[in-house]
């Protein structure tokens, strides 16, 4: 994911990882331990946990679950699990390449 | 809860074996009635019995539960279980007929199918004690550590108590069969494990009208899948998963996260602005 974001940032691609579980001390320590670039957003927590209000909104229930949105703000692709080849190749046709 | 049993019960006859490794001091009586009755099942071409169980678990409601139980060599298998549990009664169906190894929850959409064992020791579920003496014989007494712990009657039938303990995580775990004296078929299993430093889950299962070499037919070892019930496919859990998520096409809901660092807030739409297409990636570390 950090190797394909390095390399299509400066070509229009835009990524948010969006986590809604773990904590913020937790996805720090891996982020830097990782030297991830790309911006990732702690979810709004419900009360009593379990899914949580942007997961519910798009319908997620199995991890990685990835939506590809276009500039005019509708979803372009999406895919559950994590497929390289699909996401460069959807990409690719919302002219990042 | 069954997942968990199986666990217990597998580890329990690792336990066992290591047990009878060391074999601290063998008790001859108990050893020798344990094995006639293994051989003696072993022997036996088919066994049908009535099937009563009671689980108990520190804390929880008891789970008493009765059904019919018969097997039949190489590895034919028809068990029907209904337990009640919180005022609940859950029917459980298993089927064996010889090439596949059903299993069916009454009430559900979906029937499990998988390839029959050939030796069937290796099904799952609250009787096992049984259904591996029946089909592994003697190899599976020859682990055992056994000792002779008495006699008791049951329904009048004369039995001997035989007493199987071994240590397993500092604990001590007993399982306990009751073996006819005159038929020599095990007419009670039970065994006890403690789950952890305050619950002992306790699992009884006693055989009724207990028969033996009684020609079976092969229908009574065929599965017929209830009426609106299919096989479950691993397929459609997936198809419902991706039938939940925004289609293609539609408009992607707005929203707001937390920049775990910095504790600012950010948007989605501010985060397409200026860009060709913006990748969401839902995931989680642990």
């Amino acid at each position: 994911m950090q190797k394909m974001y390095s390399e299509l940032k400066d070509k229009g691609m835009g990524l948010i990882a969006v986590n809604g579980m773990d904590s913020d001390a937790v996805i720090n320590k891996y982020v830097e331990e990782n030297k991830f670039t790309f911006p990732i957003g702690m979810a709004d927590k419900k009360e009593g946990g379990g899914i949580y209000d942007v997961a519910e909104k798009y319908g997620v229930s199995a991890y990685p679950t990835n939506y590809l949105i276009d500039a005019s703000g509708n979803v372009i692709w999406r895919g559950v699990g994590f497929n390289e080849a699909a996401i460069r190749k959807a990409l690719a046709e919302a002219g990042v390449k | 809860m069954k997942l968990r049993c199986r666990t217990l019960l597998l580890s329990s006859l690792m336990g066992l074996a290591s047990c009878a490794a060391l074999s601290a001091h063998a008790d001859e009586k108990g050893e020798k009635i344990l094995r006639e009755a293994f051989q003696n099942l072993h022997k036996s071409q088919s066994l049908t019995a009535d099937l009563i169980t009671q689980r108990t678990l520190t804390g929880q409601p008891d789970m008493p539960g009765k059904g019919t139980l018969a097997l039949k060599k190489p590895n034919f298998l028809n068990i029907v279980l209904s337990r009640q549990a919180n005022s609940r009664t859950m029917k459980q169906t298993y089927v064996s007929d010889g090439k596949n190894y059903f299993n069916y929850a009454e009430g559900s959409k979906n029937y499990m199918r998988q390839p029959a064992a050939k030796n069937p020791t290796e099904f799952s579920g609250d009787w096992e004690g049984e259904v591996d003496a029946f089909f592994g014989g003697e190899a599976t007494a020859a682990k055992y550590n056994a000792d002779f712990a008495g006699t008791e009657t049951l329904d009048g039938t004369p039995c001997n108590l035989i007493r199987i303990t071994w240590k397993e995580g500092g604990d001590n775990r007993v399982l306990t069969y009751a073996i006819g004296q005159k038929d020599r078929l095990i007419h009670r299993t039970s065994w006890t494990a403690k789950i952890d430093e305050t619950r002992t889950l306790t699992q009884t299962n006693r055989l009724k009208n207990i028969k033996i070499n009684k020609s079976l037919a092969a229908t009574m070892f065929a599965f017929v899948p209830p009426k609106d019930t299919k096989l479950y496919d691993p397929q459609d859990a997936f198809r419902a998963m991706e039938a939940k998520l925004v289609t293609v096409g539609k408009e992607a809901p707005a929203f707001e996260l937390t920049d775990p660092q910095a504790k600012t807030r950010f948007s989605l739409a501010k985060m397409l602005d200026g860009r060709k297409a913006v990748l969401v990636n839902f995931w989680f570390y642990n």
